[in-house]
């Protein structure tokens, strides 16, 4: 909403400069969002008349335009590119010597003609963005005179943003009688209006209670022409195009006092009368633009004997439109229920300067004076002659209703924290416009009509507040005796992404988004969350995993140079509700992990999880060694990492073959028989597919099985007993065959040990011709202690001996 | 033996000694004077031939000998010892002017950062933290926060839709969270809700179809605007400086009445930003979360993360927290 400040001083007393008025009203809830000055700078720009124009010589798109001088007489040639005007038009001339906006005139040659200046169009005027002509005026105003000395061109015009609840602020009017209210000044006098006439105006049926008022004036002997220029101005700067001046007196009276207008050519209504009715749906309307729109049931329609004339609140009918030849106007001014035009504009994502404020709430009480003055401004602009007016009402619209509320100062007061009794309050909100009854503590309010805001105790409050003013709220500190703090969920959370983190993966934050195709990590499905309106076709689903994002996060750094990179994220992934993957959350963690609706339905579903992948030189800052790279064992270890910090699993590794992935160089990882996580190698045609260099390594865990059991609290760890005495070191070399896993040999050797085994470290492994076929030797250390006492060869022989007979049944056995 | 050839034999091992040039020399020359066939070792065994009284003398002087010649090797072998190690240490020398190899560990993302700040604040004031999910029932982040169905921040201009005939969103605050809460527990109620939310918005430098939100929620008896200003002063002081005021400017919220946009003070052209949107919880939201707006009042407010991450560090364009530049990333 711009208000040219003009138009606003017209309205109210403000003793306040402009910037004192801007931070007045940024203060107050009316965000000013700039001050512009369109066509500042404008000087010696005068009316001027055509007296005679021919072709250019040389130029087929010039004129030579003779005009009238600064006193009105006189001769001054122009050469002009436009060829919207003719002889005894007025127009704008910028003399030599004048200023336009950016722009000093000189006399120039143009195509060996001399041009004295320039004649000026709507837009080098900064007067609107018409500039495929000349700006024509009528005949309202004198020759020779200063443009800025007839209008205030270049005046602050102050840019407002209006709250949603404040409908009655997108009007001059409005804004000056909230000034009025917010500094306890003068609202001046409404401006003039014509007065009712006796005879009735057009018939008029009410069919549908999504109306409140509705009054229709009827106009004849109306000539239709261009507006006068200080109503082109102030449109102007409103940033409304001029029509004529029977539309733009619509547009005029809607800016001034927030009530929409309509005028129909009353010789289109068929049968001069209009029913105003809900749509049944079906019906076909061309709107004023030209678009045929097909209604559905819920909307309002204005209909005439043929048919639907108007869509009611939101756009005007093309087939009763005023034309240049209208003689006859019906001018209507209705108000409509808020909730019915917000659906239909929405619907038909028709946003109309009536639908925005009808969808607001106009001013039920406002109609009727719009409508005189806007016929007032007709008689003017259009010379027309009012002959008629009706006006009908229903009242039955819940929106309509100004609600008598009963509010409690004290309590006023206290949600405030302001020192306000009940005459302070009740003197507020008087100024504000509302009839307050004082009874002790208690108020009574009655609002005013264009205040659909004030309904309850709270809206009074935040009106006594503002009118006050904010700034005396006060600042204390809540008397909180809360415990308060992160659960042990939320802590382990923090310590999960700080163990991610140690292990060198930089923490990046991605759009959860994929397209088509995702790289799958944990449980890899086709299920996808798809979005219904998306944003673009690589942004169509929530992400299933969360490797594409890394992975599409090392290629554009591999795409700046980088030799190596590695990053982890943590967040969210998504699945439809009957993904695999719930089913496998549920085995280990039942269903209460789940989100639902509030009538019980259950969400997508979206576990939080961890992921990493990297790849390329791992030598750290300033470190290039080709030779260093990410392995997938630092994708185990960080995961690992994760498991332990939970004190969740054993987490056990299985290997696979993944669509994707190394198959070679790929395990998932489970816990209790449940797959939770996948950690690898890239497959080399993967490494293709996103421009990276192998080695890639990646690997995605699910978090929920590890916070999840953490909701209730998580394991106090103890302390463990240090054993003083001695260790005794046993060292072994396992020879097995290739298909038995060192994780299968480690079990087996743990469990022959026994109790006494304290630590057990891999520090060889060997093949080689002394070995069998298809063999392996890997050689352990094992750290024996035993917390009671010091150990012997002879213990240490016993265990060996365990160790022995065990790998036998692994085909395996101890190399000597 | 008479004291003149003590005397001798300990200058004779003195100068062997010192002139010994490494600890090899040193060791033969220590063999030739304290060995078992060193002059001394003869002299010492030919001893118990003599009377007591010149063993007495004799034995005393060799003892003498004996110590000083050990202790004249034992300390030229000290010195040898430190002209080696000294020279090893010097064969070791490394420049350690370059990088250090290292895995560096990684770092936390701006964004975490900045949130687990925010967070941290409330926490220490007394707020715990409230999780919900990101896809969202349309009931929770919009109708129970007096949002009705044809509101316009429901079209799909706004909101990204998941299902629109189930009404399932992505959500688009985390006021959801505030009303999960408030429908399973009773005041008092301190909450912060930190998370991802999703707009409609194309991505440009200012725009990200997703971003991060600390919402927070105080409900209990007797909270008033007041406290709010109090709770977001704390805030601003926390993440801004001590120096900082906070003014708060009338809005609208459907979820909160009165409302109030919240400036911290800055050294911006009004000397004034715009960090978050905040007010006292609308009365129609506590009882349609089952909580009696008779006898409890709060206060709500939403920070947008991104915002404070990008006023306070200096970043210009939202896209550089989504795009993970290895560099954007070393620098926090």
């Amino acid at each position: 909403m711009r208000i040219p400040l003009s138009w606003l001083t017209s309205m109210v007393d403000i003793e306040l400069t402009l910037d004192e008025l801007v931070d007045r009203l940024n203060a107050s809830g009316i965000e000013v969002e700039g001050v512009t000055r369109p066509g500042a700078g404008i000087e010696g720009v005068r009316t001027a008349r055509v007296l005679h124009h021919e072709p250019h010589p040389d130029a087929d798109s010039l004129r030579l335009v003779d005009v009238t001088g600064p006193d009105g007489t006189g001769e001054i040639r122009v050469v002009c590119g436009a060829s919207n005007f003719d002889v005894g038009d007025v127009v704008l001339h910028a003399a030599v010597g004048a200023r336009i906006p950016g722009m000093q005139l000189d006399a120039r040659t143009i195509r060996g003609q001399v041009s004295n200046g320039m004649l000026a169009s709507a837009r080098e005027l900064g007067l609107g963005d018409d500039h495929a002509g000349l700006l024509v005026l009528g005949d309202d105003v004198p020759l020779g005179a200063a443009l800025d000395e007839l209008v205030p061109v270049g005046e602050p015009v102050i840019e407002i943003a209006v709250q949603p609840d404040r409908g009655d602020q997108l009007s001059i009017r409005g804004v000056a009688r909230d000034i009025a209210a917010l500094l306890d000044t003068t609202l001046l006098p409404l401006p003039e209006i014509a007065p009712a006439p006796g005879a009735a105006g057009a018939r008029v049926l009410l069919d549908t209670d999504g109306v409140g008022a509705f009054v229709a004036w009827t106009l004849e002997g109306a000539v239709v022409r261009r507006s006068p220029l200080w109503l082109r101005t102030r449109l102007a700067q409103c940033g409304v195009r001029s029509i004529d001046g029977v539309v733009d007196v619509t547009n005029y009276v809607m800016l001034e006092l927030g009530q929409p207008l309509h005028a129909f050519d009353l010789d289109r209504v068929a049968g001069g009368m209009l029913r105003v009715r809900d749509a049944a749906g079906g019906e076909v309307l061309r709107t004023l633009d030209g678009t045929d729109r097909t209604l559905v049931a819920g909307d309002l329609v204005i209909d005439d004997e043929q048919g639907p004339a108007s869509l009611a609140g939101v756009m005007g009918g093309e087939r009763t439109e005023v034309h240049t030849g209208t003689r006859r106007i019906l001018l209507e001014g209705a108000v409509w229920d808020p909730a019915a035009i917000r659906r239909t504009s929405r619907r038909l994502g028709l946003v109309s300067e009536a639908s925005t404020r009808f969808e607001r709430r106009v001013d039920p009480e406002g109609a009727a004076v719009a409508v005189a003055r806007a016929a007032h401004l007709m008689t003017i602009t259009a010379d027309a002659t009012i002959v008629g007016a009706t006006s009908e009402g229903r009242t039955a619209g819940v929106w309509l209703a100004s609600p008598t509320v009963e509010a409690a100062a004290p309590r006023i007061a206290g949600l405030l924290a302001l020192d306000l009794d009940a005459g302070a309050q009740a003197a507020l909100l008087r100024r504000a416009g509302c009839d307050v009854v004082v009874t002790g503590e208690r108020l009574t309010v009655v609002p005013p009509s264009w205040r659909g805001d004030l309904s309850r105790e709270a809206d009074l409050a935040e009106e006594v507040a503002r009118l006050h003013g904010f700034a005396h709220i006060p600042a204390v500190l809540p008397p909180l005796v809360l415990r308060g703090g992160l659960s042990p969920a939320q802590r382990l959370e923090r310590s999960l992404r700080e163990a991610v983190l140690a292990h060198g993966f930089d923490e990046v934050v991605t759009r959860p988004f994929v397209g088509e195709r995702a790289f799958a990590g944990v449980h890899p499905s086709p299920g996808r969350v798809l979005l219904a309106n998306p944003l673009a076709k690589d942004a169509a689903a929530m992400r299933p995993g969360l490797l594409d994002g890394l992975l599409a996060t090392l290629r554009r750094n591999r795409g700046q140079g980088r030799a190596g990179m590695a990053v982890s994220e943590l967040g969210r992934i998504h699945r439809p509700v009957d993904d695999a993957l719930g089913g496998a959350l549920d085995a280990l963690l039942g269903a209460a992990w789940r989100w639902h609706g509030p009538d019980g339905q259950v969400l997508p579903l979206q576990p939080r999880a961890v992921a990493v992948a990297a790849f390329g030189s791992r030598g750290g800052d300033g470190w290039l060694d080709e030779h260093t790279t990410w392995d997938v064992e630092d994708v185990l270890a960080a995961l690992d990492e994760i498991v332990r910090r939970a004190d969740q699993g054993p987490l056990v590794r299985r290997a696979v073959e993944r669509d994707g992935w190394h198959p070679g160089r790929t395990v998932v990882l489970e816990i209790a028989g449940v797959e939770v996580g996948i950690a690898g190698q890239l497959h080399p045609h993967a490494c293709d597919a996103w421009d990276l260099p192998e080695p890639v390594v990646a690997g995605e865990l699910l978090l929920e099985p590890l916070l999840h059991p953490a909701r209730d609290g998580v394991r106090v760890p103890t302390a463990p007993t240090l054993v003083r005495h001695p260790a005794v070191v046993v060292d072994v070399a396992v020879v097995a065959p290739e298909a038995v896993t060192l994780a299968t040999i480690a079990a087996t050797v743990r469990d022959a040990a026994g109790e006494l085994l304290d630590d057990l470290r891999w520090f060889d492994e060997f093949r080689g011709p002394q070995l069998p076929e298809g063999h392996r030797s890997v050689g352990l250390r094992l750290r024996l202690q035993d917390p009671e006492r010091q150990l012997s060869d002879a213990d240490a022989d016993g265990v060996l001996r365990r160790v022995e007979e065990a790998v036998k049944g692994l085909g395996a056995a101890i190399r000597t | 033996v008479d004291a003149s050839e003590v005397d001798a034999l300990r200058v004779a091992a003195l100068a062997a000694f010192s002139t010994a040039p490494d600890a090899a020399a040193l060791e033969q020359a220590r063999v030739d004077h304290l060995g078992r066939s060193s002059p001394l070792a003869a002299a010492q065994k030919r001893l118990g031939s003599l009377t007591d009284e010149e063993r007495r003398s004799v034995g005393a002087l060799l003892n003498a000998l004996k110590a000083d010649v050990t202790a004249a090797h034992d300390a030229r072998h000290a010195e040898l010892e430190a002209v080696e190690l000294r020279a090893r240490l010097e064969s070791e020398r490394r420049d350690l002017t370059g990088p250090a190899r290292q895995t560096r560990p990684g770092r936390p993302h701006l964004l975490t950062q900045v949130e687990a700040e925010i967070v941290d604040v409330f926490v220490g004031m007394g707020f715990s933290v409230a999780e919900g999910p990101e896809v969202e029932s349309g009931r929770f982040n919009f109708d129970l926060l007096n949002i009705p169905p044809e509101h316009p921040a429901r079209g799909t201009m706004d909101t990204i839709y998941v299902d629109e005939d189930a009404d399932v969103v992505l959500r688009t605050h985390t006021s959801p969270v505030q009303v999960r809460t408030m429908l399973t527990q009773a005041p008092p109620i301190a909450v912060v809700c930190p998370g991802r939310v999703y707009r409609a918005d194309a991505v440009d430098a200012t725009h990200s179809p997703v971003f991060t939100q600390v919402e927070g929620l105080l409900v209990a008896e007797g909270v008033t605007m007041a406290h709010l200003r109090g709770t977001l002063l704390a805030f601003a002081r926390a993440l801004f400086g001590d120096d900082r005021e906070v003014r708060l400017r009338p809005s609208f919220f459907p979820f909160t009445e009165p409302s109030a946009e919240v400036d911290v003070s800055y050294e911006s052209a009004s000397g004034w930003l715009e960090i978050l949107g905040s007010g006292m919880v609308d009365p129609a939201v506590l009882s349609a979360c089952g909580i009696d707006p008779e006898r409890y009042s709060g206060f709500a407010f939403g920070i947008g993360v991104e915002r404070v991450a990008m006023l306070r560090h200096g970043v210009s364009d939202i896209r550089d927290l989504y795009d993970a530049d290895a560099r954007f990333l070393a620098a926090f």
